[in-house]
C-alpha cells in the first residue's frame, strides 16, 4: 500500500471497543476490538484480541495476542507473535511466525521465517523460507530457496508438494535440539512429508516422500523415498531408503 | 462425440517432464516463473496415471509461452514479461492512423470499427483488440466484412464484463445467418451439427500478440 492510501487517524482500543471500516494510521487494539468492515492502515498492533469481519491492508501487522480476519489481508511486514486466523489469501512481504497462523487460502510472500506453526489450506509460494517450526501445507509450497531444519520443535511438517530451485531439509543438530529432543520430547515425530518434491538442488534428512526429481538430488539419513528421478548428481547416504532410483 | 472431444485434448497434453527434456529448462526455472505468473495456473492440469499422479500441460500454448520467455528474458525483467502475458489489458490508447502506420491493422478492419464507434480521435485499448481481432479473422478470410463489424461491436460492447479474464469468441453460421458470442474461460461448447464455427479466437493469445507488437513497435521508436 502507498503511504497516501493510510489515513491520518490514530485509534488505540482498550477495554472494549469497534471501530468502522476505512483508513487510519495506526490502530493499536490493547483489550478486545471488533473491525467492522474493511480496513487500510499503516501499522496494526494487537495485544489482546481482534476481530475483522473483512479484509486488512497494512504497511505492519504485528500480533501479540490474537487476530481473526474473515477474509484475506495484505501485510508488507507481518510478524506473529500469538495466533493469527485469516479466512482468505494472504499476501505479504516479510512474514515471521514465532506463535501460530492459520491461512483458509493461499499464502503468497516474500519471505517466510517460521519458528512456530504455520497452516495453509490451498498453495504457498515465496522467493525465500525458513521453517525450524512446524508447517501443514495442503497444496503446493513453491518457493525459490527452501530451508528445514528439523527437530528442535518436535512439530511435524506435512506439505502435499514441493517445487524449488533449491530445497534443504537438515536435522538439527545443536544442542538445544537435542535437549528438546532426547529431553522435553522425546516421542515427537520431527519429520517431513511431501507427496512430490521436484528441485533443481535437493538435500534431504528425515524427508518421507512418494517422489523425488531433481537435477542435484542428495538423500541423507533417515529418509524414506519411494522413487528418485535424477539429472546429474546422485548421493544416497547409508541410513536412507529408497525404493527406486532413476537417471532421466 | 465427448469421448472423441477428450481423445483429442489428451493427445495435445505434454508433460512436464516431457517439456523439460525438450526445452532445456530447469524444475526451478518452471516454478519460478509460475511464481511470477508467467505462467497461467490453469494450465497446469493434474492427471492420475500409473506411475502416480502427475502434471501436463496444453503443448501448443506452453512450448510458445516459453519460447517466448526464452527470447525475452534477455531484455526484460520477469515482472514486465509478467505484465506482458497478464490478461489484464494495459492502458494503452493510440491515435487509428498510428495503428495503420506501424501496419498494427489493416485500413478495411478500422473502417469497420469506425463505423461502428463513429469516427473515434483516440482508440481505447478495447477499440484496438477489437478492431486486432477483426483484422485477424478478416486476413485469412474466414469472416466477411459485415461479420467482422459484429466481432467489433460484441468484443467493444461486453468489454468491461471481460476485461482480465481469459475469453474465447466464437463466430458461428447456420442457414446463412451469422452471430458471435463471447464465451468466459474455462469453458467448454458444443453446438448442432449443422452449424459451423467460423472463427474460434483466444483472445488472451490475441492480447498478448496485440501487446507484443505495441511494444516492440514503441521500442523502435525511441
Amino acid at each position: 500500500m502507498h503511504r497516501s492510501e493510510a489515513g491520518v487517524r490514530d485509534v488505540r482500543i482498550m477495554g472494549e471497543g469497534t471501530l468502522g471500516p476505512g483508513r487510519y494510521r495506526d490502530v493499536h487494539v490493547l483489550g478486545s476490538g471488533v473491525i467492522q468492515g474493511e480496513c487500510r492502515c499503516r501499522r496494526f498492533k494487537v495485544h489482546g484480541e481482534a476481530e475483522l469481519a473483512s479484509h486488512i491492508d497494512a504497511d505492519s501487522l504485528h500480533v501479540f495476542g490474537t487476530l481473526n480476519v474473515r477474509q484475506g489481508m495484505d501485510a508488507r511486514a507481518l510478524h506473529v507473535w500469538g495466533t493469527l486466523s485469516a479466512g482468505g489469501d494472504v499476501r505479504g512481504g516479510d512474514v515471521r511466525v514465532f506463535g501460530l497462523m492459520e491461512v483458509h487460502g493461499g499464502l503468497a510472500v516474500d519471505t517466510l521465517n517460521i519458528h512456530g506453526v504455520v497452516t495453509v489450506d490451498g498453495d504457498c509460494q515465496a522467493e525465500w523460507v525458513r521453517c525450524r517450526g512446524g508447517v501443514q501445507i495442503e497444496g503446493l509450497l513453491n518457493a525459490g530457496t527452501i530451508r528445514f531444519d528439523l527437530g528442535g520443535s518436535g512439530l511435524p511438517c506435512v506439505v502435499g508438494e514441493i517445487g524449488a530451485e533449491r530445497l534443504e531439509v537438515r536435522r538439527r543438530r545443536d544442542f538445544v535440539a537435542a535437549i528438546i529432543h532426547r529431553i522435553l520430547r522425546p516421542g515427537a515425530s520431527n519429520r517431513l512429508s511431501a507427496g512430490t518434491i521436484e528441485g533443481d538442488v535437493v538435500t534431504l534428512e528425515d524427508t518421507e516422500a512418494d517422489v523425488v526429481r531433481g537435477d542435484q538430488v542428495e538423500i541423507g539419513p533417515g529418509c524414506r523415498i519411494r522413487r528418485v528421478e535424477y539429472k546429474s548428481v546422485y548421493h544416497q547416504a547409508d541410513g536412507a531408503t529408497v525404493e527406486e532410483v532413476l537417471r532421466v | 462425440m465427448e469421448a472423441g472431444q477428450h481423445g483429442h485434448a489428451d493427445e495435445d497434453l505434454i508433460s512436464k517432464k516431457e517439456l523439460l527434456e525438450q526445452t532445456g529448462i530447469s524444475y526451478g526455472q518452471l516454478y519460478r516463473w509460475k511464481r511470477k505468473n508467467l505462467i497461467p495456473e490453469a494450465w497446469f492440469i493434474r492427471r492420475s496415471t500409473f506411475t502416480g499422479q502427475e502434471t501436463f500441460f496444453p503443448r501448443q500454448q506452453i512450448l510458445a509461452r516459453i519460447e517466448k520467455i526464452q527470447s525475452m528474458k534477455d531484455d526484460l525483467s520477469l515482472d514486465e514479461m509478467a505484465a506482458m502475458f497478464s490478461p489484464n489489458p494495459a492502458r494503452w490508447s493510440l491515435p487509428p492512423h498510428e495503428l495503420l502506420k506501424r501496419n498494427i491493422v489493416t485500413k478495411v478492419a478500422l473502417d469497420c470499427l469506425n463505423r461502428h464507434a463513429g469516427n473515434p480521435p483516440v482508440l481505447t485499448f478495447a477499440h484496438i483488440l477489437s478492431v486486432y481481432a477483426a483484422d485477424q479473422a478478416l486476413r485469412t478470410g474466414a469472416v466477411n466484412l459485415d461479420e467482422a463489424g459484429l466481432m467489433i461491436q460484441v468484443l467493444t460492447d461486453h468489454y468491461p464484463r471481460w476485461e482480465g479474464r481469459a475469453c474465447d469468441l466464437w463466430v458461428v453460421r447456420k442457414l446463412g445467418v451469422t452471430t458471435c458470442c463471447l464465451v468466459a474461460n474455462p469453458a467448454e461448447v458444443w453446438f448442432d451439427a449443422t452449424a459451423h464455427v467460423a472463427v474460434h479466437l483466444h483472445l488472451a493469445e490475441c492480447i498478448e500478440e496485440l501487446k507484443l507488437k505495441l511494444a516492440q513497435e514503441t521500442e523502435g521508436e525511441t
